[in-house]
């Protein structure tokens, strides 16, 4: 919370707007301190741990963890496993927002509840099946080894499980902002004389640029720390298979708490700079979204 | 160019948007799209646009068949209701934007594209203007922008949907002027949608009347208000007030008259609607040709006085504008028996609802000296 967002709480409890429609001081003192208790038990209290954990043996310790060369292949397959499946996802989200919110056709509805799926599911199921489609015992499986190409238990399993459980995360951020804003800015630089990319390019994709990114940085986040999925198909290699979840997890069985808490604390570090990307993504699509209403 | 369109349906649904509709709008000509919302005006000019595709129906563009072509290859000019400007681009960038997706091949040098955006601005009277976003301008701004951006790209044919729906009554009376002058200055086929018929009315050189999907009629400004084709037409043009009468040869008799009118058409006998305009009425002292009515109020707003009457035959409640010069209005109060004079109106069969043809409509003349003599 900034000091600005403390002030407000504080300037709130002091002087309500009006009151006849406030709760009564205590209640509305009551309700904020158990909000600000309940939100340091359960999130800040937790995150600080980590940090604290990760330096319990000194920097030097918390360097020479991440040095280490299991943790560095881990991070390494983690940025990777995230180049792939983030721009894969993020192309399929502008993709199938643009044919929800553009055009009719049937198996519409379908495909909107389908977008949704990898939400609904347990990330071990979403894994499983990815298992029972391409593992040894799995459908394609003996077809595969047969021709040499592994995916259960290698990178393309990874990639695959992590595309799957983030497939929503863009679609959903543009859905709703496409429609919102209608076709008539595209429709006019048809009139124009404007190609079907060049409409895109230059109309659509400005327009819808600040919530990508907002659905991106969403979805960065999930594909980086997905562990459940990614357990189930990577097969636990170290140092080839490992991502930081799951290296973090071996760490920790192993008793090595430090090191778990080292690497761990990279994951922590990316949630909060995907909290202030997001926070700060909120304000400018806020504040574009008054200017264009004024 | 002149623009031809020939039997056009579309349905969306079960709702017949457009039903049969021809039109013809001749080259330099400014032609307006009248009629109520549902009316099919919009969609017909989206479809002249290329913007949407007919059901059935062609669409030709200078004698050239254009229903297949993209919306792009029209050679047309589209300007939005809500205008539709490109928010996260300049004015300039705005105006410019026609100009600078064309073909590597077509596109003029880029010092020339700005001249020409610049120039444009200028004749929209835009010109220190151009680096703003479309957020900073106002609503009347704006439009010109959408206009400009237009016209950057030369169009054969200039089509505007509501131009003028989303701005307030004083930028759209100025705006309107405006766009005739303009449209005088450049004699670019256009064509444009509005529910507004004084707007049509006064800037157009062509009415096209659209109610229901269909064409009730076309004309100018003075042909719809003097020969309206149908009691839809009449009602939409203005105040209406509709009178049960009964036609028999070339009179009308109205209940309680002691003569009928004479008319100088002739109409089928039977069950009429007479329709008057309340400014086309006049209240007398008993005698001559017309009803008896009893007045029910009188209000004042300005230069106009209100009455109120109701006939004495039948009942019918008739709604009269006098101008406040008119000697007799101090007469006229609450509970006074005059006699009512209609001065011009139209007669039309009963329940009739399919357009009429335009003999059926026989607004007549009766005394207009002198009512003259009376005003003065």
């Amino acid at each position: 919370m900034s000091a600005a967002d403390w002030t407000a709480v504080f300037r709130a409890v002091r002087a309500p707007a009006s009151r006849a429609t406030s709760e009564p001081r205590a209640v509305r003192l009551a309700l904020i301190a158990f909000a600000l208790l309940f939100a340091g038990a359960f999130l800040v209290l937790p995150l600080a741990t980590v940090f604290v954990s990760a330096f319990a043996k000194g920097a030097l310790a918390f360097a020479e963890a991440l040095r280490e060369p299991d943790a560095l292949a881990a991070v390494k397959l983690t940025l990777l496993i995230a180049a792939i499946s983030v721009p894969l996802n993020a192309l399929f989200g502008v993709a199938a927002a643009w044919a929800i919110a553009r055009f009719e056709f049937r198996g519409k509805a379908l495909l909107v509840t389908a977008i949704d799926l990898p939400l609904a599911v347990s990330p071990v199921v979403s894994g499983l099946i990815y298992v029972l489609c391409f593992g040894a015992q799995g459908v394609l499986g003996p077809w595969l080894m047969e021709h040499g190409v592994r995916i259960i238990f290698a990178v393309p399993g990874i990639v695959l499980a992590t595309t799957f459980v983030t497939f929503p995360y863009v679609a959903r951020e543009l859905i709703p902002l496409l429609e919102e804003q209608g076709d008539e800015e595209e429709q006019a630089a048809l009139s124009l004389g404007a190609s079907g990319w060049q409409m895109f390019r230059r109309i659509t994709l400005p327009n819808i640029s600040l919530g990508l990114l907002y659905g991106v940085v969403l979805l960065n986040a999930r594909a980086m720390g997905e562990f459940g999925a990614v357990s189930v198909v990577s097969g636990h290699i170290r140092g080839e298979t490992n991502t930081i979840p799951l290296h973090v997890e071996v760490l920790y069985n192993e008793y090595q708490g430090q090191a778990a808490f080292a690497v761990a604390s990279l994951l922590a570090g990316l949630a909060v700079i995907t909290l202030v990307a997001k926070r700060l993504l909120e304000r400018r699509i806020a504040r574009a979204s008054a200017k264009e209403n004024a | 160019m002149s623009i031809e369109a020939k039997t056009i349906s579309k349905r969306f649904g079960d709702f017949a948007a457009l039903d049969r509709v021809d039109l013809s709008v001749k080259e330099g000509d400014l032609l307006a799209l009248l009629g109520p919302s549902g009316s099919g005006k919009t969609t017909l000019l989206r479809i002249i646009a290329g913007l949407e595709s007919p059901d059935e129906g062609r669409v030709f563009i200078d004698g050239e068949d254009a229903t297949d072509h993209a919306v792009g290859d029209r050679g047309i000019g589209f300007v939005f209701q809500h205008y539709a400007l490109f928010k996260h681009m300049s004015v300039l960038e705005n105006v410019a934007f026609g100009l600078r997706v064309k073909p590597r091949r077509q596109r003029l040098p880029e010092a020339e594209i700005r001249k020409r955006a610049l120039e444009l601005l200028d004749f929209v009277q835009l010109a220190g203007l151009s680096e703003r976003r479309p957020a900073q301008l106002s609503g009347g701004q704006r439009q010109r922008v959408a206009l400009a951006r237009a016209l950057a790209v030369r169009p054969r044919v200039l089509l505007l949907d509501e131009p003028f729906g989303a701005l307030d009554a004083r930028v759209r009376k100025d705006l309107r002027r405006w766009l005739r002058k303009l449209h005088d200055e450049l004699h670019i086929t256009s064509v444009f949608v509005t529910h507004d018929q004084e707007e049509a009315l006064e800037l157009a050189d062509r009415v096209v009347v659209m109610n229901r999907g269909r064409i009730e009629q076309v004309g100018t400004t003075d042909e719809l208000y003097e020969h309206p084709a149908t009691p839809f037409i009449f009602d939409f043009l203005g105040d209406a007030n509709v009178l049960p009468a009964e036609v028999r040869g070339r009179s009308v008799f109205l209940p309680g008259a002691e003569q009928p009118i004479a008319i100088d058409s002739i109409h089928p006998s039977g069950a009429a609607d007479v329709y008057v305009r309340p400014g086309d009425l006049r209240l007398a002292e008993a005698g001559g040709v017309g009803v008896d009515v009893i007045v029910e109020s009188v209000q004042r707003t300005g230069p106009i006085v209100r009455v109120a009457a109701e006939t004495r035959a039948d009942r019918t409640t008739v709604a009269v504008e006098l101008p406040h010069l008119h000697h007799d209005v101090p007469h006229f109060v609450a509970g006074a028996a005059l006699r009512l004079r209609l001065m011009q109106f139209s007669v039309f069969e009963r329940g009739e609802r399919k357009p009429a043809p335009a003999t059926l409509a026989a607004p007549v003349l009766i005394g207009r000296e002198r009512e003259r003599a009376d005003v003065g």
